[in-house]
């Protein structure tokens, strides 16, 4: 945590107080929950609200501003083109920091000197990766307004993903390119003494706790790093990181929308498995309100040149689309309110569903009531820009 | 004490060799199976390791009932074709995972009855399996490689297909075939039949097909037991004494009738 007030060995005492004392909870209290309806499993949400909130944290510097910007000219022949990503993302930037000069609305957010993570979303494969054209242009605005090359990093759960997406030392010269769960160049994710080399990258004084548990085979621990109730933030945001730029991709969940929130939770954490089923809304919200999310996320810049309106988080050919949009906030869950009404009027048009279903902003909700963002539509400030 | 011990180390032996319990045989295909093809990046995946290929995109599968995939990237007549075989735990579903996929099939070649091609993939059920190719461009010469490809996949599959008639008696085969979805589960109901998303909300033990027409929708709905239909029929506030063989309109304008103790058609106008 360099150049933070955050101490992560007090914060550790303190939350390990207080999910010790719901781990070591009598054996009887469990026994008698059986017989009641089911309750939602619960979690160490109230440890993250231990740490102060700084002036950056969520929801930033503009709570529930937004700016959606759109070009007929950003995608050519189902390629998103980077030359015009850059424009939208410099008059976006401009748009909500209220600057006139490139330099000065970056220089809003990050400053030289200060570790910047680019945080991708490469899950789905090439056809439905976070574009080259808005990270290349994103990294060149950044070097732009003076911040070293050497000081930018593009990050993701996943090497391997951000590998086969194209995201490698080739395409961005002088970036670095880290992941948590890695391989070695023999295609091992275990080094010589059989540990994962994923579990040297999560530290383990940093959680996020929850009631519930899933059982994985020897295939599936590389991809988890960790079974048990405890899900461990990559060392990425706890220690590599100074500020992190979000740079999720507009795709459907089924009914709901994984962007913004849904990008930085389930990317940071291991052990994921087990917090689809059940607390798959309280994880994205939950997990942001965490210091090292919570108070280093200072822009969410949301491609959305192409996405898709079905088939989501995945990436079926016939749902993906060309939303010809970019949007930027420092509020994730503004983004993401925003993001939901353009994904669920293209799902009502192509005859998906019919109408919104509000049990789909669950998670937006549950953000904004921990103090993340702003997810009521109406408190929502717009900009809208289009250029062609 | 070296009892205990003895005793604990092999039930974490035990407990060790149950959680590796995966399907380690994987439907494949090599270059003799096509020949001039080149096949790269083999990958495979058991069980839950499929959250290490699609992440969240994984439940989907394995509410539906998921036991392994073989992913590789196929160079034919230069065009690289994604390939994924994906091995469901029956025929059903195969074929819910393929209903809830396909998406305005541009033409259904006639490798299976149930085979989708879009300028961009081919999408076939065969058996217990979920077939998608997936090319770059949606050229005429991709459409053609990805058909051989497919049909090298389905040459080496022997088990039957599901047969949709016990769901929707009285409709055509190919208007089975070609329309119906099949849902297991919340997730499936979510990314099939969203719309359905609170008439299901927090039902379980069921698997459904769907058929939308132009004036209604028909659901057959099986369940796993009669109390889990019952259930359903409390939910939904109907005197189960008038749910029978005969068409029975509810108070919410839906004709609800009964196949069986655990099975219901429910014709719900648009």
């Amino acid at each position: 945590m360099k150049k933070r007030s955050l101490n992560r060995r007090k914060f550790f005492t303190i939350i390990g107080a207080g999910s010790a004392a719901i781990a070591l909870r009598p054996s009887s209290i469990f026994a008698a929950e059986t017989v009641q309806p089911k309750a939602k499993p619960s979690t160490n949400i109230k440890d993250a609200g231990r740490i102060a909130r700084n002036s950056m944290s969520m929801p930033g510097k503009y709570p529930g501003q937004v700016v959606l910007i759109t070009s007929s000219k950003s995608v050519v022949d189902d390629e998103p083109v980077e030359k015009e990503a850059y424009l939208m993302i410099e008059k976006a930037v401009k748009e909500l920091s209220g600057q006139k000069d490139i330099k000065k609305a970056w220089r809003t957010f990050v400053s030289p000197g200060e570790k910047i993570g680019l945080k991708v979303n490469p899950v789905a494969g090439k056809l439905l990766s976070t574009s080259h054209a808005v990270t290349k242009s994103v990294v060149k605005q950044l070097i732009e307004s003076g911040i070293d090359k050497s000081d930018i990093i593009i990050w993701d759960r996943r090497e391997m993903e951000l590998i086969d997406t194209g995201f490698t030392a080739e395409n961005y010269p002088g970036i670095r390119i880290m992941g948590t769960e890695c391989k070695d160049s023999e295609g091992s994710f275990y080094d010589k003494e059989g540990k994962l080399y994923g579990e040297k990258n999560i530290d383990k004084d940093w959680y996020y706790w929850a009631d519930v548990e899933d059982v994985y085979d020897s295939e599936t621990i590389p991809y988890m790093i960790n079974t048990g109730k405890y899900s461990y933030f990559t060392k990425i945001v706890t220690q590599e990181l100074d500020k992190i730029i979000n740079i999720p991709i507009l795709k459907n969940a089924g009914g709901s929308i994984t962007n913004a929130m849904k990008n930085l939770a389930f990317g940071s954490i291991s052990n994921t498995g087990r917090l689809h089923k059940e607390l798959w809304n309280d994880t994205c919200a939950e997990v942001c309100a965490f210091a090292p999310l919570r108070d280093k996320v200072v822009l969410n810049i949301c491609d959305g040149l192409r996405g898709c309106f079905n088939g989501g988080p995945g990436a079926n050919p016939q749902f993906i689309c060309n939303y010809n949009s970019i949007l930027v906030s420092t509020d994730p869950v503004a983004v993401d309110r925003i993001g939901y009404d353009i994904i669920t009027e293209k799902r009502i048009a192509e005859g998906i569903q019919k109408s919104a279903n509000p049990d789909s902003l669950k998670f937006l909700k549950m953000a904004s009531e921990l103090g993340l963002g702003i997810s009521e539509k109406e408190k929502i400030n717009l900009s809208v820009i289009k250029l062609i | 004490m070296k009892k205990i011990l003895l005793f604990l180390f092999f039930m974490t032996l035990i407990a060790g060799s149950s959680y590796s319990q995966v399907n380690n045989s994987f439907l494949s295909i090599d270059k003799s199976d096509l020949p001039g093809s080149r096949i790269q990046n083999i990958r495979t995946f058991n069980g839950t390791s499929l959250f290490g290929y699609i992440d969240g995109g994984a439940d989907l599968y394995l509410e539906y009932g998921f036991s392994s995939l073989w992913v590789s990237e196929i160079i034919l007549n230069g065009g690289k074709y994604k390939t994924e075989i994906y091995e469901m735990n029956g025929p059903e579903e195969a074929f819910g995972i393929f209903s809830i996929s396909r998406f305005r099939c541009k033409s259904r070649p006639a490798l299976t009855p149930f085979t989708c091609q879009t300028k961009y993939q081919l999408q076939i059920c065969s058996g217990p399996y979920y077939v998608s190719i997936i090319n770059s461009t949606g050229s005429k010469n991709d459409s053609i490689a990805s058909l051989r490809i497919g049909e090298a996949i389905v040459s080496k599959i022997e088990n039957s297909s599901v047969d949709l008639s016990g769901y929707l008696p009285g409709f055509s085969k190919e208007t089975l075939n070609n329309n119906a979805l099949l849902v297991k589960g919340r997730l499936g109901i979510n990314n099939g039949v969203p719309d359905l998303y609170d008439y299901f909300n927090g039902v379980t033990g069921y698997t459904m097909a769907v058929l939308k027409g132009n004036d209604k929708t028909t659901l057959s709905v099986k369940f796993n037991n009669p109390a889990d239909l019952a259930s359903f029929a409390e939910m939904h506030k109907w005197d189960m004494e008038k749910i029978t063989t005969e068409p029975f309109k509810t108070d919410s304008g839906e004709v609800v009738r009964k196949l069986s103790d655990r099975h219901l058609i429910i014709e719900i106008p648009q």
